[in-house]
């Protein structure tokens, strides 16, 4: 999986390519403590690339989810594909997160 | 058709190699792209589900094809306790464990039993056939079990939510979800059918 990440101010822009499963998903993590580090983030999440997410890449996106809320900032999921989207649907992600 | 097993020790490594082959051999089998992608997913979720349910987390996973269905076998070979039994039970789609027929299975439907008092299945004479093969069974069960399977070995905090996202997926996109467990050996079996496409013909 590839991560290409660009910041304008408060501004997170993150567009994934590839897999988010168990083996990539510790790769955002740490590129997500990383973001979080400033104080406030609002995150923009690009899957117009990303083929395929599981539990672990869903975990990722909760805990992201979760920091946004305690800043009082926003998070957003763009560019979803079938598959994913039915994943977000399956697991209820559709009723927590901003998915456009 | 059985294909051959796919040792998972526990690494990233092994876990991607057979998820990779489990999407190929989908693919193969004449799912498109999207339930390539399920097919994989499914097989992911259920190394996932063997260990946050029953912390397991080394094994085998093999791939049956029977006409229309797609099955993932997940095998692990070690002790669990009685609440894991119950959790990897609760995941199957009749709640049951179909454990496979002979002694092992009916010990296994005895240990259910008293684990939990709704798993004994549908035989009422179960522990007097039982009481004619514990003799047979007590003869061949060696106690020490090669382990196939390991326990994993860090005991980190369950997360109710995140096995739920395991167990949502799972019972969302499979077709069926079989649990045997007979004694050591553990089961998963995770079905994907191919489903008729509906072609209409003429008008």
């Amino acid at each position: 999986m590839e991560i290409k990440k660009t910041v304008e101010g408060t501004d997170v822009k993150i567009q994934l390519t590839g897999r988010l499963d168990t083996i990539t998903s510790g790769k955002l993590e740490e590129e997500l403590a990383d973001v979080f580090e400033q104080e406030q983030v609002n995150l923009t999440f690009d899957f117009s690339t990303l083929d395929y997410i599981s539990s672990s890449g869903l975990r990722v996106l909760l805990s992201a989810q979760k920091k946004v809320n305690a800043m009082g900032t926003s998070m957003k999921i763009t560019g979803s594909n079938e598959v994913i989207k039915e994943i977000f649907e399956a697991t209820g992600f559709t009723k927590i997160m901003d998915l456009e | 058709m059985k294909k051959e097993g796919m040792k998972l020790d526990g690494s990233l490594e092994a876990e991607e190699k057979a998820l990779d082959q489990i999407e190929m051999s989908a693919i193969s089998f004449g799912f498109d792209e999207k339930d390539g992608a399920f097919a994989r997913l499914l097989a992911e979720e259920s190394i996932n589900a063997f260990s946050s349910l029953i912390g397991i987390n080394q094994g085998l996973m093999w791939i049956e094809e029977k006409e229309n269905d797609f099955e993932i076998h997940l095998e692990a070979n070690a002790d669990i306790g009685s609440e894991e039994r119950k959790r990897l039970i609760e995941l199957s789609k009749n709640k049951k464990n179909t454990a496979r027929k002979g002694i092992l299975g009916k010990i296994s439907s005895f240990i259910d039993y008293i684990a939990s008092d709704s798993a004994i299945g549908d035989n009422p004479f179960i522990f007097y056939e039982m009481s004619n093969d514990m003799v047979i069974y007590s003869s061949i069960v060696n106690p020490s079990g090669k382990a196939a399977w390991s326990k994993k070995d860090e005991d980190g905090e369950k997360d109710e939510t995140l096995t739920d996202i395991e167990k949502s997926i799972i019972e969302k996109f499979a077709d069926d979800i079989i649990v045997s467990i007979a004694l050591k050996k553990i089961e998963l079996i995770i079905k994907k059918t191919k489903k008729n496409k509906g072609y209409v013909y003429g008008n």
